[in-house]
Formats: C-alpha cells, structure tokens, sequence
C-alpha cells in the first residue's frame, strides 16, 4: 500500500465509524455513501484529486506531529463533507436533473443531505480544530456570495460578462474553498498562503469549466451560463460573426438537442478558448507549484512539502 | 498577460499549422512560464489536422 493509499484509507475509515455514530438512519448513511463514491470523491478509487486528501497534505505542511494525526483525518473527513455539501446545492441550483447526485436523489432529499453534511463538518471542526472555525465560517459565507452571484452570471444583451467579471465571481464561488482549507491549517503569513490558495482554486475551477462544455450532464450552455470557455468563446464571435455563438446557444433547450451542442462545442474549440483555458489553467498551478518549490528550499516540511507537491502534481494533470 | 496570450492563442486557433520559429516569434513578449505552458499545448497539438473555423 502507498503512502498516498494509506492516507486515503485513514480517511474512509474515520468517515465511516463517524456516520455510524451520528445518529443518522440507514437510508441517509447509505445516500452520503453513495454520493461519496462519485466521480473525484474519497471512495472512489479512481479518484485523482479528493478535497479530503487535499486537506490532509495542506495540514501536514503546517504541523505533520503525529499527535495531531487524528485531528487532521477528522479535519479532512470535514472538508470533503463541506465540499459535497456545496456540490449538492451546486447541482440544485444549475438544475442538472441529469447530474450524478440528482439521478441518485429527490431534490428534498438533496436539501436535506447538504444540510446534514454542513451541519456535521462544522461540528467536526469545532470539535478537533476549534479556532479556525470563524475563518472557516467566513469562507463558506464568501463562497455562498458567490453562489447567489453565479445565479445570475449568465449572457444577456444587457450584461455580457468578460474575463474580469468571472476572475471576480470565481474568487469568491470557488477559491474560497481552496482558501478554506488553507486558512483551517495555517492562522499565520496569510498573504502568501492566500496567493498560493488563490492559484489552485482558479486553475481548478478553470477547469471544471472546460470539462463541463463537453458534459452531457451539465447545462452551461443550454443556461448561457458565463463560464471562462464560453466568455472567451463569445468574445471571438462578437469580434468576427456578429454573434454567431450567442444566437446559437440561445436556440438549445435541451440536452436532446445533440446536434446544434455538437456543432457549438466544435465552434468553442476552434476559436481557440479551450487551449487558452487549458493553458491558462496549468500556468495557475505551475505558479502554485513554483511558489510551493521555493517555501521548501527554507522549510523544515520538506517531506510534506514534497508530498503536497506531488499530489496536485497527480491530480492535476 | 492574459490579454497577449489570447491574441496568440487566437492567432494559431483554426488549425494554421504551426512552426516554432513562428510560435517564438509570436510569444516573445510573454512571461517565460507562460510561454512554455503555451508551447506544450499548442505546439504539439496544432499540426495541421483541424479545419480552419468557417467563420460567417
């Protein structure tokens, strides 16, 4: 067993003898289970980047004692709790009936799980990591800001979002979770944990962004929703068809409508928005990366350092 | 710096096909780490085989 699988496996282990203890009946225990095997979740095997994991390595930077293992399990076992708990309203609020949580839940049972879950992590963390629970708070509050915003970030003839406008949103939808996890392990040098927060979180959502346009389960362009592709996207086609691509977009209603998708996801890879994405992407982490490479030249957590590295190294490409 | 990579990127979407010496050309003026990102996506990608985009 690697180091990497054995760190996964505490994980699991804690998270299942936790929801046997909470007073949960079977039906939701059997539901968290489920959902926490989806696709990039910590009982999934095939998993390359997990939230929980994330935190684990993030922790062991800061403080890799041995007494404080048990803290950092529990404390990860929250933050992948706190994650699918924001996936789930994430779903809910983008609608994607033919999401993996929502083929798997009715949308009241959806609620309520999220509920559970926040509920749950935060007590975990008030119980093993209790004073980093206000930073922890006012993290999830920017990234809920950041939801209400993202309800409306959509292309209308009023207000076509640009580039800024979406670094803006995703730092508050998205790179509050990266900063979460950081500010849950580290109180002090805020600036420069929040810089390399800040880079993880964009590269990672950036993304998402570019996975989801090719998503059959997801309705970035059926809702004209502004991500990062299509922003850049439009912005080729206002400068060189009059708009082509918003008037495409806005004649699909639904993901039946293969067809015209097949025709615009040709269309968004060819102007280009897709390489910049990626490469845009991957020099955010590279910075991340560099600036994690450089701590380590003076830390003592070298091996942690080593090990955090390696693992968005893995995970990200 | 995002700004400038766009317009390269822009420039070579479409399938033109692509030599280093013109990618050098075109990414001087960008940050070195950026540009090798831009190298090893693009370059090796672009090398002729997707039709330029028909724009209307």
């Amino acid at each position: 067993m690697t180091k990497r699988d054995l760190v996964r496996e505490k994980i699991r282990q804690f998270i299942k003898a936790y929801l046997h203890q909470c007073d949960l009946n079977h039906e939701t225990m059997k539901h968290i289970s489920s959902l926490l095997m989806l696709k990039g979740k910590i009982f999934n095997d095939d998993a390359v980047f997990t939230w929980a994991e994330f935190n684990y390595y993030v922790s062991s930077i800061f403080d890799d004692g041995s007494d404080r293992e048990t803290a950092r399990i529990a404390c990860s076992a929250a933050v992948e709790g706190l994650i699918l708990a924001t996936d789930i309203l994430d779903d809910l609020t983008d609608q994607d009936p033919n999401g993996d949580i929502l083929t798997k839940l009715s949308q009241s049972q959806a609620v309520t799980l999220s509920s559970v879950l926040l509920m749950e992590s935060l007590h975990l963390i008030d119980q093993y990591n209790k004073h980093a629970l206000p930073s922890v708070m006012n993290q999830l509050r920017r990234a809920a800001r950041g939801q209400v915003l993202d309800l409306s970030f959509t292309f209308r003839p009023e207000h076509m979002p640009n580039e800024e406008d979406y670094f803006n949103l995703i730092s508050l939808k998205s790179v509050s979770l990266t900063r979460l996890v950081f500010q849950l392990n580290q109180q002090e040098d805020y600036l420069f944990w929040d810089q390399v927060a800040t880079l993880i979180g964009n590269s990672g959502q950036i993304r998402n962004d570019i996975n989801d346009i090719f998503n059959d389960t997801k309705n970035d362009i059926i809702e004209n929703k502004a991500t990062l592709p299509l922003i850049k996207a439009m912005e080729a086609s206002q400068s060189k068809d009059g708009n082509w691509l918003l008037n495409q977009m806005r004649s699909v209603h639904s993901i039946k409508d293969q067809g015209k998708l097949k025709m615009i996801r040709e269309y968004i890879q060819k102007s280009g928005a897709i390489d910049y994405c990626t490469i845009l992407s991957k020099v955010y982490l590279n910075k991340a990366i560099k600036m994690l490479k450089e701590y380590q030249q003076t830390s003592k957590k070298k091996t942690a350092l080593f090990n955090l590295i390696n693992f968005l190294g893995d995970g990200y490409h | 710096m995002n700004q400038k990579l766009w317009e390269i990127v822009q420039e070579f979407a479409g399938g033109i096909q692509i030599n280093s010496t013109e990618l050098a050309v075109a990414g001087a003026g960008l940050d070195s780490d950026v540009y090798s990102v831009l190298e090893e996506t693009i370059g090796k990608e672009k090398k002729g085989n997707i039709s330029a985009i028909q724009w209307a």
